[in-house]
């Protein structure tokens, strides 16, 4: 058998080679690979061990801030994730996006504080000037709401966060049935454990938004244990950020 | 996976969440971490093999066998190994695989991050 396949030597020349048959027609059709963060997709990790998030991936570097593994309201701290670098040493360091103040601060951990890489693809951009929320999912949207935001003394931030956690089971109706916790901060609200983070959450009052005709679950600027006719209001519409202000999700 | 899942049912297992432990971004180690799952897999298969009753179920799960041992020779020659260095296969029973499984930890809880307790200080 060896040497008809092989065609020649151990039975002579004259011996050919057998036609093998035409290989079968694939049944699937399967993509050529492309990376997972191709369609707007977003990556993050839960927090397995406390650790130092640094200015830079190096454990000499300033540290920014301490990260646990539990967020205020019990739920796994996650952080999303923005890179990776190899330290000199060997070392795999992942560059992630940080709850802390001021907005938008990033950091380096260990990989080896992180847990097992999630990944979602969808984001939510709310317009702070048109009082919109949008959601999409890739880059097609798929869910649409006018929203309140913080009064002019207690702005909403702009910038690019991330959802934390869901919260539920809320006894007063006003924040309706689920709260999204996002990752920023309120710079002037601070009666939040931990400060002011910035909630996202529907209402049983919609009159109280603007555009309240409208049919739909709201979104509200700041998360706080004000009153029920506090922080839920429309805001002074603000001018954006270039880039969308919300991204990822749990 | 879809047609094992269309096949299993009910009794597939749920979709597990997974903490590779930084293997997947260390091209030695993924190499091999990734030739002990791929001959984990040949040999899990081939243990199933004599427990299938059902031909079709069979023709399948070794369609899908031979399959994993292509890609168990493959990463074998990557990683530097012998690809195919044994005449004769040995496979592995559920309880092993298990055990090799569960020894790597890489199936982790799945990160809770629903609070379904009223939250203690808003409303």
């Amino acid at each position: 058998m060896h040497a008809a396949l092989g065609g020649s030597s151990a039975l002579g020349d004259d011996v050919q080679a057998p036609d093998l048959p035409a290989s079968p027609e694939p049944r699937l059709d399967v993509p050529d690979p492309a990376p997972l963060e191709k369609g707007g997709a977003s990556t993050w990790a839960p927090v397995r061990e406390a650790a130092f998030a640094h200015a830079r991936p190096s454990r000499k570097a300033d540290v920014v801030v301490r990260l646990d593994t539990r967020t205020p309201e019990d739920t796994a701290n996650i952080v999303l994730v923005l890179g990776r670098h190899r330290a000199a040493d060997g070392r795999l360091w992942v560059h992630v996006r940080l709850p802390v103040l001021p907005n938008d601060r990033t950091g380096w951990v260990p990989r080896a504080a992180l847990g097992g890489y999630g990944v979602v693809h969808t984001r939510l951009v709310v317009d702070l000037e048109q009082l919109v929320a949008t959601l999409l999912r890739g880059r097609r949207p798929v869910f649409r709401a006018r929203i309140g935001v913080g009064k002019p003394a207690w702005p909403t931030p702009k910038g690019r966060f991330y959802i934390r956690n869901r919260l539920t089971s809320y006894e007063s109706p006003f924040y309706g049935p689920l709260a999204f916790g996002t990752s920023a901060r309120s710079p002037t609200l601070t009666d939040w454990p931990d400060g002011g983070f910035i909630g996202i959450h529907g209402t049983n009052q919609p009159e109280l938004l603007p555009g309240a005709s409208l049919t739909a679950a709201s979104g509200c600027g700041t998360r706080t244990s004000s009153s029920s006719d506090g922080d839920c209001r429309s805001g002074r519409p603000s001018r954006f950020d270039d880039e969308p202000a919300l991204k990822g999700g749990v | 996976m879809v047609a094992l899942k269309n096949v299993l049912g009910r009794a597939a297992v749920k979709r597990p969440s997974f903490d590779f432990k930084g293997t997947t971004e260390d091209q030695e180690k993924f190499l091999k971490t990734a030739v002990a799952f791929e001959d984990l897999g040949a040999a899990a298969y081939k243990g199933q093999a004599t427990r299938v009753d059902s031909p079709a179920l069979l023709a399948a799960a070794i369609s899908i066998h031979s399959v994993e041992a292509r890609h168990a020779a493959w990463m074998r020659y990557l990683a530097g190994f012998t690809p195919a260095g044994k005449a004769f296969d040995e496979p592995k029973r559920e309880f092993e695989v298990r055990r090799i499984v569960a020894s790597t930890h890489f199936i982790a809880a799945r990160p809770r991050t629903t609070r379904r307790r009223a939250p203690r200080y808003t409303g």
